[in-house]
């Protein structure tokens, strides 16, 4: 009896460990919320869009990072705006894209099943901010500012959420291969 | 050997787990009892970054991560993508809920918001929150989205007493 339980633990243990490994690296994305993925699954894209503003129709954006050994995907709050995506990453969240951000900006997102290569810059300074809050907060929480909005003091938003944003970028042309017409 | 089987299968059977939300991954049933006295002030919530919802799905339980506000002692709370969430779907059909605040249990009703000014209300207590700013003229835009707009759809629930006022 003994034998059988430690058997059938044995045997749910190498079922968790595969289930666990295949949606770390084959399952071609995030497929449980609140775990990454690993390396995206799609097509390269031709080309890189000028205008991002029809990925705003996705709820989320699929980003790859290959900062670290094993490469880590996972689907992240966006805006297309001005033309640009960025990256919207809550610090409740967990930081794991972040901190691979840190070691290496360049990703890779999938929108539609094509695979673009971007760079992620981190925004920062205050009027660059200040510029995005009215687009997320519409975007991501349905809520219009409205005119004579301003920040609070320091310690003002009870749980003033952390939430970094990053810019993304055309990756420098590479040498080895010609300009786009 | 078959009473472990039957109570693992239990405990899957409920959700991803026997326990509550574990961080951002979802889970089962909040073990132990809700919190017996009724609360009417949930400003204290006002610290809380997240809390808990354990919601019902006939003998099944699942519960999630979400976001709160309170406004005016009452207690509010929201989803993204709302019809898309199985704990919405849930609390459609079924709108007992428990709460995990703090590693305290409360048990509630969670009432759809409907009237546009409470909804601005929340809105502009979720702006003061968790983004730092004072929007007197906030406006939500909670509900259905029209085809065309890329925002989220957010719907809003107010936590009212486990038993109805008599």
């Amino acid at each position: 009896m003994k034998a059988r339980a430690r058997l059938a633990l044995v045997g749910v243990a190498v079922l968790v460990a595969g289930g666990a490994a295949w949606v770390r690296l084959f399952a071609g994305g995030p497929v449980v919320p609140g775990i990454g993925g690993g390396r995206l699954r799609g097509e390269p894209a031709a080309a890189l869009p000028t205008d991002w503003s029809f990925a705003n129709r996705e709820p989320y954006l699929l980003v790859e990072s290959d900062a670290w050994t094993l490469p880590y995907s996972t689907s992240a709050w966006f805006l297309a705006h001005d033309g640009r995506l960025h990256l919207l990453l809550p610090a409740a969240f967990g930081d794991d894209l972040a901190r691979r951000l840190a070691d290496d900006p360049r990703v890779r997102v999938a929108i539609d099943g094509r695979l673009y290569d971007q760079v992620a810059e981190r925004v920062t300074g205050d009027a660059a901010l200040a510029a995005l809050v009215a687009p997320v907060v519409r975007r991501q929480f349905a809520i219009e500012l409205g005119d004579g909005a301003s920040a609070l003091p320091p310690g003002g938003g009870h749980a003033k959420a952390e939430m970094a944003m990053y810019r993304l970028v055309d990756p420098p042309l590479r040498r080895d291969r010609p300009p786009p017409p | 050997m078959k009473r472990t089987a039957i109570l693992g299968a239990l405990a899957l059977a409920t959700a991803c787990g026997p326990w509550g939300p574990q961080g951002m991954l979802p889970g089962g049933p909040y073990l132990g009892g809700a919190e017996a006295s009724r609360v009417d002030d949930w400003s204290f919530t006002d610290d809380q970054m997240l809390i808990g919802i354990e919601t019902r799905d006939g003998w099944l339980r699942h519960s999630v991560t979400i976001l709160c506000v309170s406004v005016d002692g009452r207690l509010y709370v929201m989803a993204r993508h709302a019809p898309t969430k199985r704990w919405v779907r849930n609390v459609g059909r079924d709108p007992r809920v428990r709460l995990g605040i703090g590693g305290r249990l409360y048990a509630g009703r969670a009432v759809r918001i409907t009237d546009p000014a409470e909804a601005d209300a929340v809105a502009r207590g979720f702006l003061r929150k968790y983004v730092g700013i004072d929007a007197p003229h906030a406006h939500a835009l909670f509900g259905p989205v029209p085809a065309g707009d890329d925002r989220a759809e957010v719907w809003a629930w107010r936590i009212d007493p486990a038993e109805p006022r008599s």
